[in-house]
């Protein structure tokens, strides 16, 4: 209460007789924190480091669920980033977008599944394939 | 380089970045399937096809061709369809344009898949190593292929352009400054498909036994006779041949002259009562555009189309305009303008195919002469109903707050049908949270 009653200011009497309070919030004085307004904290300032180069993708399927990437999940894919060891990227083999985990091996490269029971595709020099983009964050909704 | 050493002079020159087969490009780039197939881009209604992937063309797809007539033809080579898909391309095209302000300088935008834009030897000692880091850029961050071409003034930039983007053995990238063979480069460019020349310049320059780009550059010994044949823009296209620039980078274009939303009805239109619908939902549209450029507009006019080919004798095109007192951008009262125009110019038993409406006399907001005892002054109070309207629609999707004047409001049934045919359209990957390309785990 002390606290609330130094911010409001002290309670005089008007020359009507009405209860008054002196510390005017809307009328009166600038707010206190004006010269110190910073941009309130946008999501996508931290996951979109590109935005050119950023493009949203939905993921189908469990099978990279130890990455934290479950069905029906919103990946935040980067183009513009090279992927290393280990990285999650969107890719494209035989022309259709798959996710998987690049991985390389001496000067082999694979893409392997975090579920077993899909097999690591080995990399060759004449494998149809893309790299599209590198898997930064994912968006994962619980049931509410 | 040894930091030691002095740089040459800097170098500036101008580069002209084109995107290769945008639209086909913007869709391949998330459907992989799509990768070395035909693609042939279908116009907003699906009539004709407006643009080709690189096989397509190879296939014989014509610039143009009626969709209807060419079925069978599309059946028969395997071509894949798609309705054109402008948010798509809209916001890859941003994209690229967004690329190039962060590498290049003075970036022009000359159209959705093409640029200018400066280039300079202070960040890469080789101009040609510039023009290939852009197209890789552009290619890495985006998926989409792009052919840069280099010189000391823009039509050359683009010559460059259009010769490397044709000529596999360039991999995209061509640098025409201190180029050793440039005269056996031009030598081989006609001289209809320079920057500038159309085709009454073609036919008179073709007369005087000028065929190719070499010939043109080499009439600059007689600046008479270029003045007198192709005036003064002639003669700065004549300059530029030569590497001497003359048009230099806009960046900033003016604010646009006029604003036309026009389409295609989906079946044609009889009844004035669905014209109308027609027209107030191309008013809201062009309301918008209007809005978006923080502008008003002071004429208002509408153009309906009858069919060409029902009655070859009579006129086809019915244009009405009315020039408003006080600019404005209010929707409601456009509209009002809008159905009325569209009531002047209708005649009963007509079958209208397409309708346009276009918003001309267009001012920036801010410099309105206000009449304040106008009763079609654009008020405080409107503007602000218009931007919340605008906000609404941005935010949960086109048209999500419509006028009822545009019927928009029906059900899918009742709706007329006026509204566009898209039966190959793909996903609005990049602007619907709905719509998001897929990619399985497996």
């Amino acid at each position: 209460m002390e606290g609330i009653k130094a911010y409001l200011g002290s309670p005089t009497v008007s020359r009507t007789g009405e209860l008054e309070l002196s510390g005017k919030i809307e009328t009166g004085f600038p707010s206190p924190a004006a010269d110190h307004l910073e941009k309130a904290l946008s999501l996508e300032d931290l996951v979109v480091y590109r935005p050119s180069a950023t493009f949203y993708v939905r993921a189908e399927g469990n099978a990279m669920q130890r990455a934290g990437i479950h069905d029906k999940d919103i990946l935040i894919v980067d183009r513009s980033i090279h992927p290393k060891n280990g990285s999650i990227v969107i890719t494209s083999v035989n022309q259709e977008p798959v996710i998987r985990r690049f991985v390389r091996r001496g000067v082999r490269v694979f893409l392997v599944s975090d579920d077993a029971r899909h097999e690591p595709i080995a990399i060759y020099d004449d494998t149809d394939w893309i790299i599209w983009g590198v898997v930064t964050h994912v968006i994962h909704r619980y049931q509410l | 380089m040894s930091f030691l050493t002095m740089k040459t002079p800097e170098t500036t020159a101008y580069a002209m970045i084109d995107c290769n087969n945008f639209y086909a490009s913007c869709e391949r780039a998330f459907d992989p399937v799509l990768i070395g197939k035909p693609i042939a881009i279908l116009s907003n209604n699906d009539g004709c096809v407006i643009a080709r992937s690189e096989e397509a063309k190879q296939a014989g797809v014509p610039m143009g061709a009626p969709e209807f007539k060419y079925r069978r033809f599309f059946k028969e080579h395997q071509i894949v369809l798609r309705s054109s898909n402008y948010p798509l391309y809209g916001d890859m095209s941003n994209r690229v344009m967004d690329i190039l302000r962060d590498i290049t300088h003075n970036v022009e935008v000359y159209s959705i898949d093409e640029a200018f834009a400066e280039v300079s030897t202070n960040i890469f000692d080789d101009l040609s190593e510039y023009a290939r880091f852009i197209k890789n850029t552009i290619f890495r961050w985006t998926g989409l292929p792009v052919s840069v071409g280099v010189a000391t003034s823009k039509t050359l930039a683009k010559v460059a352009n259009q010769i490397c983007k044709r000529n596999p053995i360039y991999d995209g990238v061509l640098n025409l400054v201190n180029h050793p063979d440039i005269d056996s480069l031009l030598k081989d460019f006609p001289v209809q498909k320079i920057w500038g020349i159309g085709n009454a310049h073609t036919v008179r320059l073709n007369r005087y036994n000028i065929n190719t780009a070499l010939d043109l550059k080499r009439t600059l010994g007689n600046k008479k006779w270029v003045r007198k044949h192709m005036a003064v823009t002639g003669l700065r296209t004549v300059l530029e041949l030569n590497g001497i620039s003359c048009i230099h980078i806009s960046e900033v274009k003016d604010a646009r002259k006029g604003i036309v939303t026009s389409r295609m009805f989906g079946k044609p239109l009889y009844d004035l009562g669905d014209i109308q619908e027609a027209v107030a939902t191309f008013v809201s549209r062009a309301a918008e555009k209007l809005r978006a450029q923080h502008s008003v507009a002071s004429v208002i006019s509408v153009t309906l189309i009858a069919d060409k080919y029902e009655n070859l004798k009579s006129r086809y095109k019915f244009n009405k305009g009315y020039a408003l007192k006080v600019p404005t951008a209010h929707t409601p009262l456009l509209i009002q303008f809008g159905k009325a125009l569209a009531a002047r110019a209708y005649t009963h038993n007509t079958k209208y195919k397409k309708a346009a409406v276009m918003l001309t006399g267009i001012v920036p907001g801010n410099e309105v002469q206000m009449d304040l005892f106008d009763p079609h002054l654009y008020t405080q109070q409107q503007s602000r109903l218009m931007n919340c309207i605008d906000h609404i629609n941005s935010r949960y999707g086109r048209n999500k707050a419509a006028f009822a004047a545009t019927g928009l409001h029906k059900e899918e049934d009742h709706r007329n049908d006026w509204t566009m045919n898209q039966n190959h359209l793909s996903k609005r990957y990049t602007t619907r949270w709905d719509e998001l390309m897929v990619a399985k785990t497996k």
